[in-house]
């Protein structure tokens, strides 16, 4: 080989070499922004998933409390520990939703049931849809997540429905 | 030149295998948040049970009278959701309620007893979403 081909040999295997890593380096950057976006997108997604779950989690479990019996059993505001309003199964009686109404604050039944940094409202309505009481934080909800449930159960011995709604409190300061 | 051009092979194939890998996990992640009981059947369910609860506190589902079954369950099903009931025992079996046609419907069943009449069965009930 002489000095003039054996320079040109070198000077393609150059070229060639930086073609190489460019195509390899393109190949990878598009691999990589494509990982990065998906992983954006799917975590996106579960964060989002997490979220609702802890709301709908926390709406069952409003549910829940309120028809199970309270501890103490014979619970009063003073002394309550769970805020259950029946008496048994699903048999929910005037003086325990009275004494949640008019004796416990709201900010101290959100505690009591464990909905810290949530609102919520309930209300009581007969099967026709005559509102036999209501407790809670009753604001306009257009525009916020919330979560709703409905369930069937006694008022004083009667069919009666009991709405549950909660959602995410506003966060201050 | 053939070594060098193999290693950026590897490379680009150790990019994509990791991709693939990452991806994988990624799905997993979500296929499995997804696998969660979904809310509305949870729901679902209640309404069943809460109906079929009261309905026998009423003794309604022990007069074994369909007219009356029907006529209370309709009062007292919301709206956005159909029901079929069966009640089976010690008397002939009978069902009342809307056909079944949805996908999901979440099922329950009750125990029940008519002492005067000296007839008991179980109350099964299938609900689901319209």
């Amino acid at each position: 080989m002489g000095e003039s081909e054996y320079r040109m040999f070198n000077g393609k295997r150059g070229q060639s070499i930086i073609l190489d890593l460019f195509t390899a380096l393109f190949v990878f950057l598009i691999v990589f922004i494509a990982i990065i976006l998906l992983f954006n997108f799917y975590s996106n997604r579960l964060r989002d998933e997490i979220f609702r779950g802890e709301l709908r989690d926390k709406a069952f479990m409003l549910g829940e409390i309120i028809l199970s019996t309270g501890k103490p059993v014979d619970w009063t505001a003073s002394n309550v520990e769970i805020i259950g309003l029946t008496t048994h199964d699903r048999h929910i009686t005037q003086a325990r939703f009275n004494e949640l109404k008019d004796n416990i604050a709201y900010a101290d039944a959100k505690d009591l049931f464990g909905l810290g940094g949530f609102d919520f409202y309930l209300r009581l309505l007969e099967i026709d849809g005559e509102i036999i009481g209501e407790y809670g934080n009753d604001i306009d909800l257009r525009g916020k997540e919330v979560v709703s449930l409905r369930r069937i159960v006694f008022y004083e011995g009667q069919a009666a429905r009991l709405d549950v709604r909660v959602w995410r409190a506003p966060i201050i300061g | 030149m053939e070594k060098r051009r193999k290693k950026g092979q590897i490379f680009s194939i150790d990019v994509v295998i990791g991709a693939f890998l990452v991806g994988i996990i990624i799905l997993a992640v979500i296929v499995n948040v997804g696998k969660k009981a979904a809310p509305e059947s949870i729901q679902t369910e209640k309404i069943g049970y809460d109906i079929i609860t009261v309905l026998d506190y009423e003794g309604v589902l022990a007069s074994l009278d369909e007219t009356s079954i029907q006529t209370r369950m309709s009062e007292l099903l919301p709206s956005q959701y159909d029901i079929r009931l069966r009640l089976s025992g010690n008397f002939n079996a009978i069902e009342v309620g809307s056909p079944i046609i949805q996908r999901f419907v979440a099922s329950g069943k009750r125990a029940f007893v008519n002492a005067t009449d000296d007839k008991y069965g179980i109350a099964t009930f299938w609900v689901w979403l319209k």
